[in-house]
């Protein structure tokens, strides 16, 4: 009974699910690597350390804080898209791990029989 | 019947709980699939690495590893049926996948008793795991009513589930003559239905901190600006927000919560000004938003997701500047990081500290204006209502810039549910368990006599507290009143030692040990005295109120010092007023004056010390005003003092005291009158001569004649203060005797009859402490000797004192 109720599931609910499931690890996964929040300030200046001491400085000040941002705009970018970069292959990777598992899904249950037959067949009984 | 009151053995959803019951847990779970991956990688390996055809074999085995895994993890979750046609549809999974196809109130009171809700119910009403079982029904006909009684308490309580706990509760509410049974608890069927109320409760807070965190990804912080100075100065609420038990989705505070992120993201000038009184939970409420931003979903408004929330502290500023200068600096500087950052938000608790000079705080308004009046600065302020109006008033331009929000104090239900969501972390802590009984205690009571802080604030306070209390790791009702008995100074319980209650019962007796006479007094305060202790009496009153009238020296303040002395454990419970110096309209101030301004003025007395007797002497002297002033506390036992703050009396006993018509009285007495026969009479007098209005009068509970004393009476007055001097010379090892006639020479010598017993002492100590002094002085008495004191002695002495 448990059995017919395992494997009944394993066919249609749970088989269904992994579908479901593969769309929650990819968004999952770039919302860890907080893809959407670093694509969104990408060009903002990274930590904007200098943004404090620049109010009411000199020319000289004012313009070494303005190269200080672009600097750190520039370093932002470039740390911000590696970012990015790893985010996407992460979720891509897990779109193909869900793919194989779509596929493999179906095959499990049968495992222990090819199991069985592959080894007597290499032990050449 | 309604079909969907029938328990359908056979259905999917029953079939999956009984197949959870057995397999479906997280840890088995994880064997599984472990098992599975190691057996799968075993199995390769043997294959390529040692070449033996068996890994094959260990490779398909993994195979029903994942599928038990899988199929375990599918298990964990059983979600209520979307459609209910038989009760299982709705019935929790872990009591569902126990039940038998058929089963009887008391099989099901067994049962209830294996799952989770089952012992919530039973260890926090204090039922005890065997209370249920013998009281319930043996006939499997009645479970049907058992269901019907748990769908109804699930929807009144809108649960998605029926649990464990719902049973329960159903279970009780069946039983026949339930209340007796619940009374000896000293609950009712309301109160079952709370507790499954707050079982639901918790299953759904659970439920909803197993949801997904959504807190930005390992990258967020690169999105916003560096915050060296204000990590360095500043509290980060985010990180302390996180893992409390803060949210409890309480109405009032999730709509100041949604007004308080609607002002933030307009951006511009919508600060926040976060106005409550003490314990009203603005700290508590800011560090919700600051755990609701860090977790944002999509009601949280974009330009606010994962902002910080920064608390700044006045005092570790000022410790951190040297000089004004610097500590102006100090602030722009963590200002404009909070600007740069873009995603923080500065917290102002206690925000006064930031707007006037004195001890930790500091005016820093010429700084923190110009920042509101550029609308780039993200500010919530916290402050009580009188602070606010007072910073107002001081800086009128405030308003411009910032919203007032009014938190209200919580109800009794939200308390309620705040409290239930707090109690697990005390428990957690203290490693106690709180009853339902002791909630209820603690709302009851912190609203009673804890007025310095409002709701919730003031009921989490005893609620902590409590746990100090406990009864063999439970806190009950009672741990809860032992709490505010110490915190607050005051009683609660009824009396339960034989020792007070026998106290109680010979008031009268302990309270003549002091005084002579006034049996009526003596007779209604005891009675007021009794019906407090015994809980009988109104609870939105004072213990008793009681107008003594008559002349000088005849006990009045004496039975108000013995009332302190034997009721409430000392003198120093006696809190007396002399309303002669209260005869002008200004000193109304001054009666309810704040403690930091007065510490003797009424009301700061009696919010150290409520458990006390007020004696307000010479009453007649006060000034009207006064009297009105004093007219609600009389009434409903509440003054407010001069901050609008509420100070309870509603467990002190209030004497007041007079003189006026002394003579009426004595007159009435010599004629030969009783006191009872000429009472009324002279009350319209005194409201004729208008020495009191009516409506003063009419507030006392009751009116209390004091008779003169006669010179016999007066005797017995020398032996009380003889008694209490024989005390004092206890400690020299000497022992005081007077003859009899010595005493009624001492009476005769110090007899008036307007003055009554205050002489008395006067010529005790004139007469026979003297004769002691001089004794002791001159060696005719040391330790062990006995003095003996004749009527030849006291008429030398006192004819010699006339004589000088």
């Amino acid at each position: 009974m448990t059995l017919v109720a395992l494997v009944s599931w394993w066919y249609t609910a749970g088989w269904a699910g992994i579908v479901g499931q593969a769309g929650k690890r990819s968004s999952r996964i770039l919302e860890a690597f907080s893809v959407m929040l670093l694509a969104g300030s990408l060009f903002e200046p990274f930590r904007q350390i200098s943004a404090a001491q620049t109010r009411g400085g000199s020319l000289d000040m004012q313009m070494r804080a303005m190269a200080d941002r672009l600097f750190s705009r520039v370093f932002g970018a470039v740390i911000r898209s590696l970012f990015i970069c790893i985010g996407l292959f992460a979720a891509l990777f897990a779109v193909i791990f869900s793919f194989i598992e779509l596929a493999v899904w179906p095959i499990i249950p049968f495992l222990p029989i090819a199991g069985i037959l592959l080894a007597l067949l290499k032990v050449g009984l | 019947m309604n079909e969907q009151h029938f328990f359908d053995y056979e259905s999917a959803r029953a079939r999956k709980a009984r197949a959870a019951h057995h397999v479906a847990h997280q840890d088995l779970q994880w064997l599984l699939l472990i098992c599975g991956w190691v057996m799968f990688a075993a199995g390769l390996g043997c294959v390529w690495a040692l070449s033996t055809p068996w890994g094959w074999l260990l490779t398909g085995i993994s195979g029903p590893f994942w599928m038990a895994g899988a199929w375990s993890k599918y298990l964990q979750d059983i979600p209520p049926a979307a459609t209910v046609k038989t009760i299982d549809d709705i019935l929790e999974p872990s009591l569902l996948g126990i039940l038998p196809r058929e089963s009887t109130p008391e099989q099901l009171a067994d049962l209830v008793l294996h799952a989770h809700g089952g012992r919530f119910m039973a260890a926090r009403f204090g039922l005890g795991t065997g209370f249920l079982e013998p009281l319930s029904s043996k006939s499997p006909a009645d479970t049907f009513k058992v269901w019907q009684e748990a769908e109804r308490i699930r929807q009144q309580i809108g649960a998605p589930m029926i649990t464990a706990a719902t049973v329960s509760a159903a279970l009780i509410r069946c039983i026949p003559a339930v209340d007796q049974y619940l009374a000896q608890v000293q609950v009712d069927q309301d109160d079952i239905v709370d507790g499954a109320a707050w079982y639901a409760h918790l299953d759904a807070n659970i439920a909803l901190r197993n949801q997904p965190r959504h807190d930005g990804g390992i990258g967020r912080d690169w999105s916003f600006g560096y915050t060296p100075l204000l990590t360095r100065f500043g509290i980060n609420m985010s990180d302390h927000a996180s893992g409390t038990l803060l949210t409890s989705g309480l109405a009032s505070h999730d709509a100041a919560l949604q007004q308080i992120m609607h002002l933030l993201s307009q951006g511009g000038r919508s600060n926040v000004a976060l106005v409550g009184g003490l314990g009203s939970g603005k700290t508590a409420l800011v560090q919700t938003l600051a755990a609701k931003l860090l977790n944002s979903d999509a009601s949280v408004p974009h330009n606010l997701q994962f902002c910080q929330v920064i608390g700044l502290d006045p005092s570790s500023l000022i410790a951190n500047s040297p000089g004004r200068g610097e500590l102006e600096g100090l602030v722009q500087h963590l200002c404009y990081e909070a600007v740069s950052a873009k995603n923080t938000i500065l917290f102002l608790d206690d925000a006064q500290l930031f707007f006037e000079d004195g001890n930790g705080s500091v005016n820093l308004s010429n700084v923190l204006m110009p920042m509101l009046e550029s609308g780039r600065l993200k500010l919530v302020m916290a402050m009580d209502e009188q602070r606010w109006l007072r910073i107002v008033q001081s800086t009128p331009a405030l308003t411009q810039y910032m919203n007032r929000i009014m938190l209200a104090p919580t109800d009794e239900k939200e308390t309620k549910i705040l409290m239930e969501d707090q109690v697990l972390l005390y428990e957690y802590r203290s490693h106690v368990t709180y009853s339902y009984q002791a909630l209820q205690a603690v709302y009851r009571l912190s609203s009673r006599y804890m007025s310095e802080q409002v709701m919730p604030g003031r009921a989490l306070k005893l609620l902590e507290s409590a746990a100090d209390f406990d009864e063999g790791g439970l806190v009950t009702k009672r741990s809860v009143e032992r709490a505010i008995e110490q915190t607050q100074g005051v009683k609660v319980g009824t009396a339960d030692t034989a020792e007070e209650r026998q106290t109680l019962l010979n008031l009268e007796d302990l309270i003549h040990e002091r005084m002579i006479n006034q049996t009526r007094a003596v007779q209604v305060v005891s009675d007021a005295l009794r019906r407090a202790r015994a809980g009988v009496r109104n609870a939105e009153r004072p213990i008793g109120t009681f107008l003594f009238l008559g002349p000088t020296g005849v006990g009045k303040t004496e039975l108000a010092k013995s009332v302190a002395a034997v009721f409430f454990g000392g003198e120093d419970h006696l809190v007396r007023i002399d309303l002669n110096e209260y005869s002008g309209a200004e000193d109304v101030n001054r009666l309810i004056a704040d403690a930091s301004q007065d510490q003797n003025s009424l009301t700061a007395q009696i919010s150290r010390n409520p458990f006390s007797v007020v004696l307000l002497d010479e009453i007649e002297k006060a000034h009207p005003n006064v009297l009105n002033t004093l007219l609600q506390l009389l009434d409903e036992g509440i003054l407010r003092d001069i901050n609008n703050r509420e100070v309870s009396f509603r467990e002190a006993v209030i004497i007041a005291t007079s003189n006026a018509g002394a003579d009426r009285i004595r007159e009435h007495i010599e004629r030969g009158e009783k006191l009872e026969q000429f009472e009324e009479q002279f009350t319209n007098e005194l409201i004729n001569a208008g020495m009191f209005r009516p409506e003063f009068l009419n507030r006392f509970d009751e009116i209390v004649l004091f008779r003169p004393l006669t010179p016999e009476e007066l005797v017995k007055v020398i032996d009380i203060i003889l008694k209490g001097l024989n005390k004092n010379l206890a400690a020299q090892k000497l022992t005081l005797t007077v003859d009899e006639d010595a005493k009624r020479a001492l009476v005769d010598a110090g007899y008036d009859p307007r003055l009554g017993a205050r002489p008395m002492r006067r010529i005790v100590q004139r007469a026979v402490e003297n004769i002691v002094a001089n004794q002791m002085l001159s060696g005719q008495a040391g330790p062990g000797s006995q003095i003996h004191i004749s009527i030849q002695d006291v008429q030398t002495m006192l004819q010699r004192s006339k004589n000088a």
